[in-house]
């Protein structure tokens, strides 16, 4: 099917990349979770803490403080007016204690979803890999707008290779992504049946051996035609900032 | 997860986001989303409506008017869930909450929709019961669009095949009662929301006698000249 879609996108003159494209949605349906840039559910990717998703994370951890707040502050001080009989004093006095617990709940609740990521670390690494992906393809098409720009000597040469390229990294992050949920809901199963697997791996790693050959060279292709693309618009773009 | 997204899907296609609620899907990221973005601009209006006396007053007010909303919140839901489940519900508790929240948040919108038209009329007019009464009436408001679009989503998400339906609707909407009640008496325990002019902040007032109903008359009266 993958590659009759494929040949399909490669006979259309105008190809339309967002079917390439692995949307939010797509992401939300085939991991079962909410991702978003920062999380996967409750919890934390590993590339939430770099510097260019840090603000992202910091204004979610803001957030996450100001419900504790709202929750935390006005309950200590309910209870503090409760128990003093009105003295304003002592109710300013409890004050930070609300705050101090709004921020421990804040902290335990942090350490809790970055503890959710670290078992989660393949469909971490899985939802890289699409954003990696997504953003080739986001090169891709900013090279076909230029190629069809008028004076642009800039063309995909091999464009039906690429797009053969591009379907199948699609196709391999799709199953990538259909296997880690399928292993996320059996957890439990496949640690019982540890032996079972560890025999399907010693088998599956014979077979790999065979095809590692093609496999690597599959991916170097891959890899130069991800760099000739990068090269070609960053080329093309210095070339539209000269005067 | 993208908090506000979570709302903006709620209010364009509420139909979907309640078969999600109906089939539990994803629930608690949900419930989390509706709560931050919820708070976030209950918050907001807080800010505006304490704005009235300043100073510390605001940030008060932008943690009591999430806080007001949300406790009320969470001090009424055991007793539609407990009772609800009595008269024939299938549905789980976290179902409850996320509908609740469905509520909540439509009404933190609304309120936020009405946040220019409030800081407007702060700024062109210093009356106290006016701000007073003008507030209250958004509130009524938004109030009862929330808890109308609330009580049809609980109606629609049981179906009228569950045993006991008339049963269920009378409860429904003797919790929606029972909400406002609890609610316009917490604000009453949680006040001042606006501060006085002239006054020094307050965290609380002090007297805790009286209620919300017999202020908003005793407003009514002072703005009418009695």
């Amino acid at each position: 099917m993958g590659k009759w879609r494929g040949q399909k996108l490669m006979t259309d003159g105008l190809v339309n990349l967002d079917n390439l494209r692995v949307s939010q949605q797509e992401l939300d349906q085939l991991t079962d979770l909410d991702i978003s840039e920062v999380t996967m559910g409750w919890a934390y990717r590993q590339t939430a803490f770099q510097p260019q998703r840090r603000l992202a994370w910091f204004s979610d951890l803001l957030l996450t403080i100001g419900v504790a707040l709202v929750f935390c502050v006005p309950v200590t001080v309910l209870l503090a007016r409760a128990i003093s009989g009105d003295d304003t004093q002592v109710i300013w006095r409890w004050l930070p204690v609300g705050g101090v617990s709004a921020v421990a709940l804040t902290m335990a609740w942090t350490t809790y979803r970055w503890q959710e990521g670290r078992r989660l670390i393949t469909l971490s690494h899985l939802l890289d890999e699409i954003d990696r992906f997504n953003e080739m393809v986001a090169a891709v098409e900013i090279l076909e707008e230029l190629g069809s720009a008028k004076n642009s000597s800039l063309n995909l040469e091999n464009r039906q290779e690429v797009m053969e390229a591009l379907h199948l990294t699609r196709e391999s992050l799709i199953c990538g992504l259909m296997t880690e949920r399928i292993m996320r809901k059996h957890q439990r199963f496949m640690a019982r049946r540890q032996e079972m697997f560890s025999s399907i791996e010693r088998n599956l790693a014979t077979l790999q051996l065979l095809q590692v050959t093609d496999e690597a060279s599959d991916y170097g292709r891959l890899l130069n035609e991800a760099i000739q693309i990068g090269t070609s618009v960053h080329q093309e773009l210095s070339r539209e900032k000269l005067p | 997860m993208n908090h506000f997204s979570v709302l903006i899907r709620l209010l364009r296609d509420r139909h979907k986001f309640l078969d999600d609620v109906r089939t539990s899907t994803k629930l608690e990221t949900k419930i989390a989303s509706l709560l931050i973005a919820s708070s976030f601009f209950f918050s907001v209006y807080g800010a505006i409506i304490g704005a009235y006396s300043g100073g510390l007053q605001i940030l008060s007010s932008a943690i009591k008017l999430p806080a007001l909303y949300l406790i009320t919140l969470i001090i009424c839901i055991p007793t539609l869930y407990f009772f609800d489940i009595l008269f024939g519900s299938k549905l789980n508790f976290k179902q409850y909450v996320t509908m609740a929240l469905t509520s909540v948040s439509v009404i933190s919108v609304l309120l936020f929709s009405f946040a220019p038209v409030v800081l407007f009329f702060l700024i062109s007019i210093r009356d106290y019961d006016f701000f007073l009464l003008l507030n209250v009436l958004i509130m009524a408001i938004t109030g009862v669009v929330g808890v109308k679009l609330f009580y049809k989503g609980m109606v629609d998400m049981v179906g009228p095949e569950a045993i006991e339906h008339t049963m269920r609707k009378r409860l429904l909407k003797g919790w929606v009662v029972l909400y406002a009640l609890v609610g316009s008496q917490l604000g009453w325990t949680l006040r001042p929301f606006f501060g006085s002019e002239g006054k020094a902040f307050e965290i609380f007032r002090p007297e805790i006698d009286g209620n919300f109903y017999a202020k908003v008359f005793q407003s009514i009266g002072a703005m009418l000249g009695f």
